[in-house]
């Protein structure tokens, strides 16, 4: 007789308010196993922010889309597979597909502020950023970018007055952006955390014509100019006719770059 | 005798205001203008008309070339395509509110003023576009102030003041001539030359929104840095009012200047 064993999969449902660390938990946990990981983000494809961001710095590490929860209800590959709640999100909206997951619960709260909700909802509670506006009051910002190439310079003077509050009270930004050099470049801001600066991804360049893949921003406060902010965004992107310009600019550059050899 | 210098005002009015205030307690005896009277700014016709009615010797700035001549500066000018972009908005609103007799007075300023040992510029003796920064390399400002035939060269532009003094400047030139084996060689020693970089009335860059210029006394060759607080939030409102892009209200109200930063501070533009 033969016997079959498969590997139990675990389920781990991450939530928090906005900014408190889900995605730096996610992060740490994967770099301190060896196992195969799946991550799902419900709600999110439209800019897959986070998962680009955890897919750089993770390349083996399984994304799961919106509509294939059915893959994860069969039993995933993976032997742990975050699903990351986006602050947004109804708990209780969520909860069928937590429930018939069988998932673990972890919720990462701020030290300081009410976080009734996601203590009841937890399994596991971990201590995350300090936060300071509840969730409730806040407004979110989305930009959806379709190929656009932003300038470097102008990118990071808008990130600067952004956060800053020259387009309202922001207490949370994070974007993926595609930049002349070909590089896509994530930004993460938390209003009172140490700021963190662009870096570029560990991704492919893109250096022929306008990138086709996803990219853009969301910026979560009060009072967001939200016209403004878009102008200004659209006021960074390198015009259509130039980009094919930079690009071999930067084709020419790296084919004259000699190459570093570690001893 | 003392002086009072300042630079770039920018229409901003309420600056220019509070800094002729403020020269005339420090009982300056003269008071020199190194340019930028326009840009950005919600006055630039009352600037223009206050520094004229004072009879302030003025030379002309970079902004103050650009609403006589059009844009036409090379790439050096802005930092980035976002400063590219407000800059072209700042000088087409500049450009419309300007009168006829404004426009004649910044056309016929001078790119250079001298009188004694001293010289005035707005960017450096070589282009009103060019940045005379203090950590620029010490043969090249020296170069800079020997070019003026001067001891003192006061220069703006960048929007941070500093004093940078010049001394034991030894100069050595070697000279190869066709069909000569021996190089000429001259050596001399140059006297202690000064740049004194005056800041911004109107557009501070020094992380405050207050405006900046400085008090330099003759006699004695003594510089003072003068800052100068003032209801900067009449400015801001007026910007609104004007119709101007309202992050440069909120940049002014943060010394954060508006744009314009060469990549390169010794780019000189090829206009």
């Amino acid at each position: 007789m033969i016997i079959v064993i498969k590997k139990i999969s675990m389920i781990i449902a991450v939530a928090s308010p906005s900014g408190a660390g889900k995605t730096h938990w996610i992060h740490q946990q994967i770099a301190q196993t060896n196992e195969s990981i799946g991550y799902f983000s419900p709600k999110t494809d439209f800019i897959p922010i986070d998962a680009t961001y955890l897919q750089s710095e993770y390349p083996q590490l399984k994304i799961y889309q919106t509509g294939e929860e059915a893959a994860l209800l069969a039993g995933s590959d993976q032997t742990i597979t975050y699903i990351e709640i986006p602050w947004y999100l109804d708990l209780s909206g969520i909860e069928p597909l937590l429930t018939s997951l069988n998932s673990h619960r972890v919720a990462i709260i701020s030290p300081d502020a009410n976080n009734t909700e996601f203590t009841t909802w937890a399994d596991e509670v971990v201590s995350g950023n300090q936060i300071t506006k509840l969730t409730t009051s806040l407004q979110i910002h989305r930009g959806v970018l379709t190929g656009e190439i932003l300038d470097f310079d102008s990118l990071a003077t808008f990130w600067l007055e952004m956060t800053q509050g020259a387009y309202g009270e922001v207490v949370r930004a994070k974007g993926i952006f595609d930049l002349e050099d070909g590089q896509i470049y994530f930004g993460d801001f938390t209003a009172n955390q140490p700021e963190l600066e662009f870096k570029p991804l560990n991704l492919p360049r893109w250096l022929d014509g306008k990138p086709v893949r996803k990219s853009g921003f969301e910026i979560v406060g009060n009072n967001l100019k939200q016209a403004e902010i878009a102008q200004t965004v659209k006021d960074c992107c390198v015009p259509e006719s130039a980009i094919s310009y930079y690009q071999q600019q930067v084709k020419e550059s790296l084919a004259t770059e000699p190459e570093v050899e570690l001893v | 005798m003392k002086i009072a210098v300042m630079s770039c005002i920018h229409g901003n009015y309420a600056a220019l205001d509070a800094v002729l205030l403020d020269i005339d307690q420090q009982k300056a005896e003269k008071i020199y203008c190194l340019g930028d009277l326009v840009g950005y700014g919600p006055h630039p016709n009352a600037v223009v008309e206050q520094i004229r009615s004072l009879d302030i010797p003025t030379v002309q700035g970079c902004w103050d070339e650009d609403i006589v001549e059009g844009l036409n500066a090379c790439d050096c000018s802005y930092p980035s395509l976002l400063a590219e972009k407000r800059g072209k908005t700042a000088h087409e609103w500049t450009n419309k509110q300007v009168n006829p007799e404004v426009r004649e007075y910044l056309a016929q300023l001078p790119h250079t003023y001298k009188e004694d040992n001293l010289c005035f510029v707005h960017g450096s003796p070589s282009s009103n576009h060019e940045y005379l920064l203090p950590e620029m390399d010490a043969f090249v400002a020296l170069e800079r102030v020997l070019s003026s035939d001067a001891d003192v060269l006061f220069c703006g532009h960048t929007h941070v003041p500093y004093v940078r003094t010049l001394d034991s400047g030894q100069l050595q030139v070697k000279v190869n001539q066709p069909n000569q084996d021996e190089q000429a060689t001259v050596s001399f020693n140059t006297p202690l030359k000064r740049i004194i970089n005056v800041g911004s009335v109107g557009e501070p860059r020094h992380g405050r929104p207050n405006a900046t210029y400085v008090v330099y006394d003759t006699e004695i060759d003594a510089v003072s840095l003068r800052e100068v607080e003032y209801d900067y939030q009449k400015t801001c409102a007026a910007i609104l009012d004007a119709g101007l892009p309202p992050i440069f209200a909120w940049r002014l109200a943060r010394g954060l200047e508006f744009a314009e930063k060469a990549d390169d501070p010794t780019h000189v533009c090829e206009r």
